[in-house]
């Protein structure tokens, strides 16, 4: 047990923030207000990837053939890290790097990879998944959204819904269903987003702008060559995709700064003085902290490829609760910063914070699978596989 | 960064558990806490109240105390694992700590702070100070000593699950001023404070995990059930929590980790216990459920050091040190 870092983990920390003090324009908090799907901060990262790359810090955990160096979890963790906690420069392209990739490399037929490998590699080119539907929430296993097999490929008919990045987006990795089955009907696409029938609509909401959407699919045709793995695949291959995210993203990094912000700025006030201010704000703090040292504690697991018991699941409900405590304190302590002219971080956080239980999975799930892995209690009833 | 426990750390731990056992449970405790001398003897012949004489770390000195607080009896080891190593060498265990604030500062930590020394030291009952050798007194930048002598110190009854006793008037004639610095001691002493917690409450949740997979109700155990799955789930999450923020604590040394990891656990507190004993049922309020034996003394350190606000603000004030981060 040992919780230092490594000489070598501590260059890398700071070589990317040497990248970021480089590159990072004077106003990049309000770029980055709005979170990483909105128009700027997409066309930001459009710069920005390419500039990762060309220091071999933007996919450097990919095998040597795929354009990596092969670079350790935690290498590619400490990078993740701090282009969260620096309001994500990377915008949607994290979710490139971070999964869609990785899963073309182990999934993918020699031409899917061909075609997209290299560009996710260079930095060039956003992808948004089409996973949740109206009726398919929680419930992903009930999508609805059909693949009909035609001459040469498929027609994809059905909607997505909470989809982000798509307005931005160029190609989706889609599910949908090309028979009854339950699971076992479910087949992944790499869809162009500029295929004849697909409309795209954003849905105005609370948090930052261009990150959700509604996408229609009308007999939208995808050819054959586009089905990712085997038609009745789709479910295997997203559980085993999702399974490497399953901390998700670093969200208590930016948490932090948020909180680093408010403790500044009330003290700048004069208002950090009270027992009660304080008491809240270590409160915020400890919860920021818990949730870092549960989320190392997984990646220092995966990076010994121990088996996940439900220490994922802990270390999200840990994410979830740190995000809670910041935005909390800051609406009770800092309710100006929610206004215009107050930092633009803190509506930032905001923005990101009241999402954290929702998205990539509710948190009520992960609770269920806590107390099945984790402390092996019984199921409440037989559920539909 | 590495979770892993060491060759040597999982060694001390297996040599601990071959003296205490996997921490049975007492056939009959119908006594608000279980003192066992023989175990602490042993304990003791071991060297394992003496760590940090035999070169160990301050991380190993924690995951024995942690060790220690999952047994279902009472023992004191997180003061002497962890502040023992400040104390001269003559200091004898057990060692009972009581913490006294300033009037006049924006600390909780003790109310009442008028009057004498004596009015604010000798009225309230000290956590283990019935059966200790030693009482430090950690006052904001000072520690003294006292010696204890079996006439210093009044038993008293109590509801929590550790020996208390309150210090005769007199005793405080004979504290010494040792030369140890108070904020280090401190440090130590929320170490020593999360690590106890830790270890009683994964003790207290197995305990109720292993009640509500037997207890059946409604044709099914009781742990099946979501509402208590869930709420079980986030006692979990936190008892981790709890673990790993005073594990790194431990390891790093930085003070504002210890605070953090010693208010963690303070308010981790209120939940557990109330949470714990509501999925035991009635059989949770008895003496013969053995569930009490770690929730009062998680409740008696749920206030220990001022409680929860007080080690939160202080971690506030030691990780944004007021002069740095103005102008931020
Ligand atoms: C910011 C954001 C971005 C997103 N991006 C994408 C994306 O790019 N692609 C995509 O496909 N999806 C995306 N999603 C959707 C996300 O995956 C879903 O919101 C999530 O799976 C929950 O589904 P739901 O919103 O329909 O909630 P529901 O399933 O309707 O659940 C609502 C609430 O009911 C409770 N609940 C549900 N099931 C259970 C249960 N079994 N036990 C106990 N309680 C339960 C929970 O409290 C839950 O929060 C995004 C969501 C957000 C908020």
């Amino acid at each position: 047990m040992d919780f230092s870092w490594t000489p070598e983990h501590l260059a890398l920390r700071d070589s990317v923030r040497t990248v970021l003090a480089e590159t990072l324009p004077a106003d990049w908090d309000r770029i980055a207000r709005e979170g990483p799907g909105s128009a700027e901060q997409t066309a930001f990262s459009r710069e920005f990837c390419p500039k990762l790359a060309a220091r071999g810090l933007l996919v450097p955990h990919w095998p040597v053939e795929f354009g990596g160096r092969g670079a350790s979890t935690w290498e590619h963790f400490i990078i993740g890290e701090e282009l969260w906690a620096a309001g994500e420069p990377r915008g949607p392209q994290y979710m490139n790097v971070n999964w869609i990739g990785p899963t073309l490399m182990r999934y993918g037929s020699p031409a899917q990879q061909q075609e997209h490998l290299p560009r996710i590699a260079a930095g060039t080119v956003i992808w948004c998944q089409g996973f949740s539907e109206p009726n398919a929430g929680s419930d992903l296993a009930s999508l609805r959204t059909r693949a009909e097999r035609v001459d040469g490929g498929y027609l994809i008919n059905g909607s997505k819904i909470w989809t982000s990045y798509a307005a931005e987006a160029e190609y989706c990795f889609l599910l949908a269903r090309t028979s009854a089955d339950r699971k076992g009907g479910i087949a992944i696409f790499l869809v162009p987003m500029n295929s004849p029938g697909i409309k795209v609509q954003q849905i105005p909401a609370l948090i930052g702008e261009g990150d959700i959407h509604e996408v229609f699919f009308h007999d939208v045709f995808v050819a054959e060559p586009q089905r990712l793995g085997g038609e009745g695949q789709g479910w295997d291959i997203i559980t085993h995709a999702l399974a490497n995210e399953r901390i998700g993203i670093p969200r208590y990094a930016f948490a932090r700064r948020a909180l680093d912000t408010a403790i500044g700025l009330l003290r700048d006030r004069g208002e950090l003085d009270s027992i009660a201010v304080k008491a809240r704000a270590g409160q915020a703090l400890a919860a920021v902290e818990a949730a870092r040292m549960l989320v190392y504690g997984v990646v220092d697991q995966r990076a010994k490829r121990g088996a996940d018991r439900g220490q994922g699941s802990l270390a999200r409900w840990a994410v979830v609760s740190a995000e809670r405590a910041v935005c909390e304190f800051v609406l009770d302590f800092v309710p100006d910063g929610l206004h215009e002219g107050a930092p633009p971080l803190l509506l930032a956080h905001h923005m990101r914070a009241i999402a954290a239980g929702l998205a990539s999975g509710a948190a009520e799930v992960q609770l269920d699978l806590i107390a099945r892995m984790f402390l092996e209690l019984p199921r409440e009833r037989a559920r539909a596989v | 960064m590495q979770f892993e426990l060491t060759e040597e750390q999982t060694m001390l731990l297996d040599a601990l558990v071959a003296i205490t056992g996997e921490g049975a449970e007492p056939e009959r405790c119908v006594d608000r806490y279980i003192a066992d001398p023989a175990l602490e003897e042993q304990l003791q012949d071991a060297g394992f109240f003496s760590l940090a004489q035999h070169g160990y770390s301050t991380l190993e000195a924690v995951l024995v105390a942690i060790g220690i607080g999952k047994l279902p009896v009472c023992v004191e080891a997180a003061t002497s694992l962890l502040i023992g190593p400040l104390l001269p060498e003559t200091v004898r265990r057990p060692i009972a700590i009581v913490r006294e604030t300033s009037a006049g500062e924006t600390s909780v930590a003790v109310s009442g702070r008028s009057g004498s020394r004596a009015a604010r030291l000798a009225t309230r009952p000290i956590r283990f100070l019935s059966g200790a050798h030693t009482l430090v007194i950690l006052a904001d930048d000072q520690v003294s000593l006292v010696e204890l002598q079996p006439e210093d110190v009044r038993a008293c009854t109590t509801h929590y699950a550790y020996p208390y006793g309150v210090l005769v008037p007199a005793a405080l004639e004979r504290a010494v001023v040792v030369d140890v610095p108070a904020d280090e001691l401190l440090r130590r002493y929320r170490l020593a404070i999360a690590a106890e917690i830790t270890g009683a409450a994964d003790a207290a949740l197995q305990r109720t995990l292993r009640q509500v997979k037997e207890r059946e109700q409604f044709g099914k155990p009781i742990g099946a059930f979501q509402a208590v799955q869930h709420r079980l789930a986030m006692a979990a999450t936190s008892v981790e929590a709890c673990r790993v923020l005073t594990l790194r604590a431990a390891d790093g040394g930085d003070a504002a980790d210890a605070a953090a990891a010693a208010g963690y656990a303070q308010e981790m507190a209120r939940q557990l216990t109330f949470d714990l004993h509501q999925f035991s049922g009635a059989m949770g309020l008895t003496l013969e459920y053995p569930l009490h034996l770690w929730t009062y003394r998680i409740r008696a350190l749920q206030a220990e050091s001022g409680g929860s606000q007080e080690q939160f603000a202080a971690s506030v004030d030691l990780a944004w040190p007021p002069s740095k981060s103005r102008g931020e």
